[in-house]
C-alpha cells in the first residue's frame, strides 16, 4: 500500500465499501440461509439441533467473512440482525427461551477467555520493549482523536436528528471508547515489512496492551459512575424482556413526532406501539412494507398489521403455506402509490384487524382473486372504513394471490 | 477469533444507523490520522522508538487503536445493572461493529 499515491486513497475508499457491502451481504446470505433450513424443515421437533443449526451459521457466517478477506465481525453481526429479526420466530419455543440464555451465556464466557488471554499475555509473554511515553502519548492522542471525532460528529449529528444526542451522551460516547481485543490481535498481526519493522513492532504491541489495559481499567470502570453522574440510566429496563424495551425505546425515540390522533395503540398488541412511530422517511416505510409483505412470508417472522396492504391473515396463511414464488409480488412493488395509501390507513387496518395472531378473525377473510386494492380486502373482514382507495388506491395490476406451492 | 458473541441484536441500530455510519467511518478515519501523525510526530522528535523514516508505522498503529472494540464495550456497557440508556447503548455498539470494517481496511 502506497499512502503517498494519490490515487490510492480513492481505491481506500473503494475497497471500504466493498469490503463493508461484501461483509454485509455475506451475512444477511447466511442469516436467510439459516431462516429458510428452520422455517422450511421439520427442524422445530428438535430444540438441541436447531441452537446447533443457530450457532453454526453464526460461526459460519464469521468464517466466510475472514476467509474471503473481509470483516468476519460485521457478517457475524448482520447475520445475527436478519436471525433475530426473521428467524426467531421459526424457532420452538423451548429453543427462543434456551437461545437466548445459551448465547448470553456463551458470550459472557467468551468475553473472560479474551480479557483473560489479554491479561495473561501481559505477563507471559515476556515482552521486553517497554516505551513508557509512548503508552502515555498514544493514550493522550487516542482520547484527543476521539474527542475530536465525537464532538464535531455529534453536532453533525444532531443537525439531522430528531433525536438529540445531549452533550452529556457526547461526552459518554467520547468516554466509552474501549479498546480490547481487536486492537490487540491487529497489533500482533503487524507486518514486519522485510524486517525493517521487527523490533519496533514489539513496541506497537505493548503500546496497545497498555491502552487497552486503560481503557478497560480506568474507562471502563469510570463509565459506571459517569452514567450515573450525568442521568443517562433509563429508569425502568429490563434487560429480559426484549420486546417491551423495545417498545419503550420507540415511544423515547418518537416522541417527538406527531402521533396522529387516530392512533388505537391497544387495537395492535403485536403491531405495538403508536402507529405514528414509523412517520419518519419514506424509504424506511417502503422498507417496512416490504418488509411484512414479501420477506417474512418467506423467511418467517411475524408481518405486522399495520404494514401489510393485504389482510395478515393471508400473509401469515402464505407463510404457513410455504408459498415460495412471490413473483406475482414483484410487480407491485413497482408503483409505491398502494404504500402510502396503506401506511396513511394504518390504524384503520390495524383496527379491523386487531392482533395478527387472530387466526380466527383473519382466516374468515375470504382472499378472493380479484381483489384490486388492499381497500377490497380489508372490507372483506367487515370491520374496515376503506378509505384509503382516494388517497391512492391505484389498482395493483400485477398483484396475483399467492399461489401455493407447498413445500 | 471469538465465535457468536451477539446473536441477541439490537434492532434499534437501524434507527441510528446514518449517525453510527457518522460515528464508525469519519469518526474512526479522522481519529486514525490523528493518532497517526501525532505518533508520528513523536517518533521523529525520537520520543518514541517507532520508524521515523516513514509515517507508514505510526498510521497503522494509529488504524489499529482507533478501533472502538465491541466485545470490551459490549461487556461493559451491556450490563444489566448498568442499566444504559438505549440510544447511547446502541450509538457505541453500533459504532465499534462497523469500526472493524474501517480499521481492516486502513490496517491493509
Amino acid at each position: 500500500m502506497d499512502l503517498n499515491k494519490a490515487g490510492s486513497y480513492f481505491l481506500l475508499i473503494l475497497e471500504f465499501v466493498g469490503i463493508a457491502l461484501g461483509s454485509i451481504v455475506v451475512g444477511i446470505v447466511m442469516g436467510l440461509l439459516a431462516c429458510l433450513i428452520c422455517k422450511h424443515t421439520h427442524l422445530k421437533k428438535y430444540p438441541s439441533k436447531e441452537i446447533t443449526v443457530l450457532f453454526l451459521f453464526a460461526y459460519g457466517s464469521y468464517a466466510l467473512g475472514e476467509l474471503i478477506d473481509l470483516s468476519g465481525i460485521m457478517s457475524l453481526f448482520f447475520t445475527g440482525i436478519v436471525l433475530s429479526h426473521y428467524n426467531f420466530h421459526n424457532l420452538s419455543s423451548i429453543t427462543q427461551e434456551s437461545s437466548t440464555y445459551t448465547f448470553k451465556a456463551f458470550s459472557h464466557s467468551t468475553e473472560t477467555v479474551v480479557f483473560a488471554y489479554m491479561g495473561l499475555s501481559l505477563f507471559t509473554s515476556r515482552f521486553s520493549s517497554w516505551s513508557g511515553w509512548m503508552i502515555v502519548i498514544a493514550i493522550l492522542a487516542c482520547l484527543l482523536g476521539r474527542a475530536l471525532n465525537t464532538f464535531p460528529l455529534s453536532w453533525l449529528a444532531n443537525k439531522k436528528r430528531k433525536k438529540k444526542i445531549p452533550p452529556a451522551m457526547q461526552f459518554v460516547i467520547w468516554f466509552a471508547g474501549l479498546r480490547g481485543a481487536i486492537a490487540f490481535a491487529l497489533s500482533l498481526n503487524m507486518p514486519d515489512f522485510g524486517g525493517k519493522w521487527s523490533e519496533t513492532n514489539e513496541f506497537v504491541v505493548t503500546t496497545t496492551l497498555g491502552i487497552v489495559m486503560f481503557t478497560t481499567f480506568v474507562c471502563g470502570g469510570l463509565t459506571a459512575p459517569i452514567l450515573d453522574k450525568f442521568g443517562m440510566k433509563t429508569a425502568d429496563v429490563d434487560e429480559e424482556d426484549d420486546e417491551g424495551e423495545f417498545m419503550d425505546y420507540r415511544a423515547l425515540y418518537q416522541s417527538k413526532a406527531a402521533t396522529p390522533a387516530g392512533s388505537d395503540t391497544p387495537a395492535t398488541p403485536v403491531g405495538a406501539g403508536p402507529s405514528g412511530f414509523h412517520k419518519a422517511g419514506g424509504l424506511h416505510r417502503w422498507w417496512k412494507v416490504m418488509d411484512n409483505k414479501y420477506i417474512k412470508p418467506l423467511f418467517g417472522g411475524k408481518p405486522k398489521s399495520k404494514y401489510l396492504s393485504v389482510p395478515t391473515g393471508s400473509a401469515e396463511r402464505t407463510g404457513l403455506m410455504g408459498a415460495r414464488s412471490s413473483g406475482g409480488y414483484v410487480a407491485t412493488s413497482a408503483s409505491s402509490a398502494p404504500f402510502s395509501a396503506l401506511s396513511a390507513d394504518s390504524s384503520a387496518v390495524s383496527a379491523g384487524y386487531g392482533s395478527s395472531d387472530n387466526r380466527t378473525a383473519t382466516a374468515q377473510v375470504e382472499y378472493s382473486d380479484s381483489d384490486s386494492d388492499g381497500g377490497d380486502l380489508g372490507a372483506g373482514s367487515g370491520a374496515f372504513f376503506g378509505n384509503e382507495k382516494n388517497t391512492g388506491g391505484t389498482s395493483e395490476g400485477g398483484y396475483q394471490p399467492p399461489s401455493a406451492d407447498a413445500v | 477469533m471469538l465465535g457468536c458473541t451477539r446473536l441477541l441484536v439490537q434492532r434499534r441500530f437501524f434507527q441510528n444507523l446514518s449517525t453510527i455510519i457518522l460515528f464508525a467511518v469519519v469518526g474512526t478515519i479522522v481519529s486514525t490520522f490523528l493518532v497517526g501523525s501525532v505518533i508520528y510526530g513523536f517518533s521523529v522528535a525520537g520520543v518514541i522508538p517507532l520508524d521515523s523514516s516513514s509515517p507508514l508505522q505510526s498510521f497503522l498503529f494509529g488504524a489499529l487503536i482507533s478501533a472502538v472494540d465491541p466485545v470490551a464495550t459490549l461487556s461493559i456497557m451491556g450490563h444489566p445493572e448498568l442499566q444504559c440508556d438505549p440510544l447511547l447503548y446502541s450509538l457505541v455498539f453500533g459504532e465499534s461493529v462497523l469500526n472493524d470494517a474501517v480499521a481492516i481496511v486502513l490496517f491493509k
